[in-house]
């Protein structure tokens, strides 16, 4: 069991995701996009596992990847990109701003639930 | 905590994430001699690395099968350079 | 229908309405690049949605529009008319779709032969050239086997691994896994990632560069290298390195040149491992999970490390040897068996994966269970704002009506126990209790109204798209300024404003205002300014529909009415040109030369008015010829409570909107003019028609042969009627609820309301009664 952050702007796409993570015994806090994200953090959230979405308003993934990068507290944080066939481009920006994996939206839960045993130890 | 110093050791507790190479390099640099490894239970890359270039001695069998499994023939043997009764 | 599908409906219904304002505003203002990115954004999210729902020609139509959209954002694509057209008929079939999808859960049939027609237009209107192409060239690891390279990289394995491969035939998988220097900084861990290599046989690391001293080294920056040798196949390792292809390489090698290139080394070529070893550690374990005496563990304990440690030695695994050793030292001086136990266990379990054997070994001890992180802090989430269902709220009114109503018969109660039970002081404490609880219950019912109100955006949001597709229709060039979309108003209010409003915007547009030429020609803007604004004004809510077209022409409409029938020569003479204006909300009024099939026939004014009356409004009319025309519409800022006067007929009690009301007479029977078989009477010198609502209501019971008649001066579609009835009642507010059933089909009711003493009241819809 893993403390999980996910930022998504679609509610639809973050209720999803949130049960399939709870199903599988996470505990999941949400975000609606980057900024909200970046709140949780310097409010002192300390996720084991970041999943963003890319595109959102106000701070998009890849700004908010940098930021996380740059919090002391998550800076070695797993952080998995949400992305879509068509942003496949993305993918290497977010990879270079400091992603750790991404996933194709809409997400199955096995690939969901694999990448992240993938990435941590615990989970 | 999964790194804590015991006397002359470095003991590590279940799952060491990379946090724990920083604090180990500075228990060697501090004289530390041996790591306890046998409540491990999973180590961060960074802490094998501080293992592979300090050259402190192990001591007991990781709790994980995984890494005594692969770890154990990766890191000098060093089990058998235990002095201490 | 399920939670998650309930979620995407709403969610999808703002995107659509969202997306399509954007693309209005792109199409005004082509390079509104906040508007471009928002629509993309939009589509893109909505598409990436509803790719968790069974509705793949949904997901085909928006992704054609996100390409589209992508197109115009990344590539300059200049956005056509045509393309806005498409597009917009593409959020038009989303949302149609997404209404079936509310409906029954899934898409129509036709979907899949509508989707791919859709997405081929929109292909076809932005000239996409390659499309779906795009997919990530994943590095493709090099298969050929080099030697060479091979027999250097094997160097670092160990050379007891002989044996293993001895004992293989087919081919391993060589893999060498360089992580990227700063990917610690990306979240990686590589070895958690190495240690998961599936059909690992060899796992091996050494340094890209030296080894720096403690004191030099940067525990953060990675310095290591992995080799593997794995039985896996090569998709399914690509699949576990799938996020860092570029730093995997990936050889195939036959077993038998693994031998060769495996260097012999000093270790002297070891029989392979021996089953009994597996079994004698195993009867070791068994021997320390035994239950044994106090004075013989530590007898125990020695007996069975010896045995294992000299197991170990004979079969040449030295290092497991001493470890076995090391953990008994340390079992000793604990006092625990723990240490020497999963010493022996590891050992074996190591062995199991060499010797396939010793795989069915017991199974390893509870250790990790001590090490469990620490409980996971509980998950919080604070949204600011909440989605209600529509029907949780209309739940909740109905509650507080019903609430409204138990309060109302305390006051009943409080005069029972003073005038029944003599209880004078009871009666007035119940009735103290009774103002407490009717502040609570009005406080409680006016934040279930807020909770109502709903901003009139949500009606106005629609009409910029109704308004550029009309216009477009018709040749004509309009400017839809929107004013006041914040004011707020019950739902009930903003939901029966829709379709009078969108009669009278196809009105304006088809009728009031010009084609550009004609407004040339008469010195106006070519453009034509059509104004929706709203305000609230007390407890009134203002919708003006303002427009600087044409204007009414009253000898036009007069002549039109007269044409028509709908009033005759001597009327025609008499009207006032505002009497002559307000003949467009006549029924069966309609000015258009031509049918258009914008306004249609028959959807004259009349249904507006009809609509605004019925929801309690009024609606008033201002124009001037050449200039433009102004209609103004009042509607109660709430519905939810209606204001009623109970009449008593022939003991049956029936409430009235009190709204309609004008005043209540007594007519004394003697003046009741009979007209043929109609009835009137005179009110201030006026003829005022006498209505008897016992027969509107088709009762039978008979006429009470009074000496007067209680008469309602009532006020109904612009006439005034005197309504007979047998006895007045008294005011009150009321929560009506619309009739239920086979009730609905009644002609004739408002609706119904419970009263304080549990009776349900039936309200009357005059304008239907005296219209049938």
């Amino acid at each position: 069991m893993a403390a999980v952050l996910v930022l998504d702007d679609s509610a639809t796409m973050v209720m999803s995701l949130s049960r399939i993570l709870k199903n599988a015994g996470h505990t999941v806090d949400t975000g609606a996009d980057g900024r909200e994200g970046v709140a949780k953090l310097t409010g002192g959230l300390k996720p084991a596992i970041i999943l963003t979405d890319l595109n959102m308003p106000n701070m998009d993934g890849i700004a908010f990847i940098k930021e996380a990068r740059r919090n002391a507290a998550t800076r070695f944080t797993p952080i998995v990109v949400l992305t879509t066939e068509s942003s496949a481009g993305k993918r290497e920006e977010a990879r270079a701003a400091g992603a750790s994996a991404w996933l194709i939206k809409p997400t199955e839960p096995n690939a969901l639930l694999s990448t992240l045993k993938q990435l941590l130890p615990a989970a | 905590m999964s790194i804590r110093r015991d006397g002359d050791g470095i003991l590590l507790e279940g799952v060491c994430p990379i946090e724990d190479a920083e604090a180990m390099l500075r228990h060697a640099q501090e004289g530390a001699g041996f790591v306890d490894w046998s409540g491990c239970t999973h180590l961060h890359a960074a802490c094998l690395q501080v293992l592979l270039s300090s050259g402190l001695a192990l001591r007991g069998t990781p709790a994980s099968p995984l890494l005594a499994q692969w770890l154990v023939p990766m890191l000098p043997v060093a089990s058998t350079q235990l002095s201490e009764a | 229908m399920n939670e998650l599908l309930a979620s995407f409906v709403t969610e999808a219904r703002d995107l659509l309405a969202e997306a399509a304002e954007d693309l209005l505003a792109l199409e005004r203002t082509p390079d509104d690049e906040a508007a471009i990115n928002r629509l993309f954004r939009s589509v893109h999210t909505l598409k990436g949605s509803s790719g968790l729902f069974d509705v793949a020609p949904l997901t085909r139509i928006l992704h054609a529009a996100e390409d589209m959209f992508q197109a115009v954002r990344e590539q300059g694509v200049a956005l056509s008319a045509e393309m806005v057209d498409v597009a917009l008929r593409t959020l038009d079939q989303t949302g149609l779709w997404i209404d079936a999808l509310e409906r029954n859960q899934t898409l129509p049939d036709t979907a899949a032969a509508a989707s791919q027609t859709l997405a081929a237009t929109l292909r076809a209107a932005f000239g996409s050239v390659a499309t779906g192409g795009a997919a990530a060239t994943a590095a493709s690891p090099d298969t050929a086997p080099e030697a060479g390279a091979a027999a250097e990289l094997l160097a670092c394995f160990d050379a007891t691994l002989r044996r293993v491969l001895s004992r293989e035939s087919g081919s391993f998988r060589l893999i060498t896994y360089e992580p990227d220097e700063a990917c610690f900084f990306k979240g990686e861990d590589p070895l958690h990632l190495a240690l998961q290599i599936p059909g690992m046989a060899a796992l091996a690391s050494t340094a890209r560069s030296p080894w720096q001293t403690p004191d030099a080294l940067d525990p953060f920056m990675c310095n290591l290298r992995f080799h593997a040798l794995s039985r896996a196949g090569h998709d399914t390792l690509e699949a576990l390195f799938r996020y860092v292809p570029e730093q995997v390489t990936i050889l195939d090698i036959p077993a038998a040149a693994l031998l060769h290139a495996i260097p012999a080394g000093a270790a002297p070529a070891t029989p392979a491992a021996n089953p009994l070893t597996g079994e004698l550690l195993s009867a070791q374990l068994a021997l320390l999970d035994a239950p044994a005496p106090e004075a013989e563990r530590a007898g125990r304990w020695a007996a069975a490390a010896d045995v294992a440690r000299h197991v170990l030695q004979a079969d040449g695994h030295n290092a497991a040897a001493a470890s076995v050793a090391a953990a008994h030292a340390e079992a000793e001086a604990a006092c625990l068996p723990g240490r020497l136990r999963s010493a022996i266990a590891d050992v074996l379990a190591n062995l199991a994966a060499v010797v396939p054997a010793l795989a069915a070994a017991p199974a390893m001890p509870g250790r990790d269970a001590q090490a469990r992180p620490a409980a996971e802090p509980p998950e919080r989430t604070a949204p600011r704002t909440l989605r209600i269902d529509q029907e949780k709220i209309d739940q909740m009114m109905n509650l507080v009506g019903e609430l409204i109503v138990a309060k109302n018969s305390l006051p009943f109660l409080a005069r029972r126990a003073e005038q029944q039970f003599g209880q004078r002081e009871l009666g007035r404490e119940i009735q103290d209790q009774y103002s407490v609880i009717d502040r609570i219950a009005q406080e409680l019912q006016g934040s279930v109204m807020a909770v109502r109100m709903m901003p009139m955006g949500q009606v106005f949001q629609r009409f910029p798209r109704l308004v550029r597709d009309l216009a477009r229709k018709l040749g004509k060039q309009v400017e839809l300024v929107i004013e006041g979309e914040q004011t707020e108003a019950d739902k009930n209010v903003i939901e029966t404003l829709f379709d009078p409003l969108l009669h009278m915007v196809r009105n304006c547009l088809d009728h009031a205002v010009e084609p550009p030429a004609e407004r040339i020609a008469l010195g106006k803007p070519e453009t034509a300014i059509v104004k929706l604004a709203a305000r609230q004004d007390s407890d009134q809510v203002v919708i003006e529909i303002i427009d600087d077209g044409r204007g009414l022409d009253p000898e036009k409409l007069k002549r039109k009415a007269y044409e028509r029938g709908l009033i005759d020569e001597d009327r025609m003479a008499a009207m006032s040109d505002h009497e002559a204006r307000m003949l467009i909300f006549a029924a069966g009024f309609s000015t258009a030369a031509t049918i258009s099939d914008v306004s249609g026939r028959g959807v004259g004014m009349d249904v507006v008015r009809n609509a605004v009356e019925k929801a309690g409004g009024r609606v008033a009319l201002s124009s001037e010829l050449g200039r433009g025309t102004t209609v103004r519409l009042n509607l109660p800022l709430s519905m939810a409570v209606t204001r009623v006067m109970t009449v008593t007929l022939h003991e049956r009690l029936f409430g009235i909107p009190m709204d309609l009301i004008r005043e209540t007479v007594r007519v004394p029977a003697a003046d009741i003019l009979r007209i043929k078989s109609s009835e009137a009477f005179l009110l201030r010198d006026r003829v005022v028609p006498l209505l008897r609502l016992a027969s509107l209501l088709e009762m039978t019971e008979p006429e009470a042969a009074g000496d007067d008649v209680a008469v309602l001066v009532v006020r109904v579609g612009g006439q005034t009627i005197g309504l007979g009835i047998t006895a007045f009642g008294e005011g009150m507010e009321v929560i009506l609820k619309p009739l239920a059933g086979m009730l609905a089909a009644l002609g004739g009711y408002a609706g119904t309301a419970l009263l304080g003493d549990g009776r349900v009241l039936l309200v009357l819809d005059l304008k239907e009664l005296i219209a049938t």
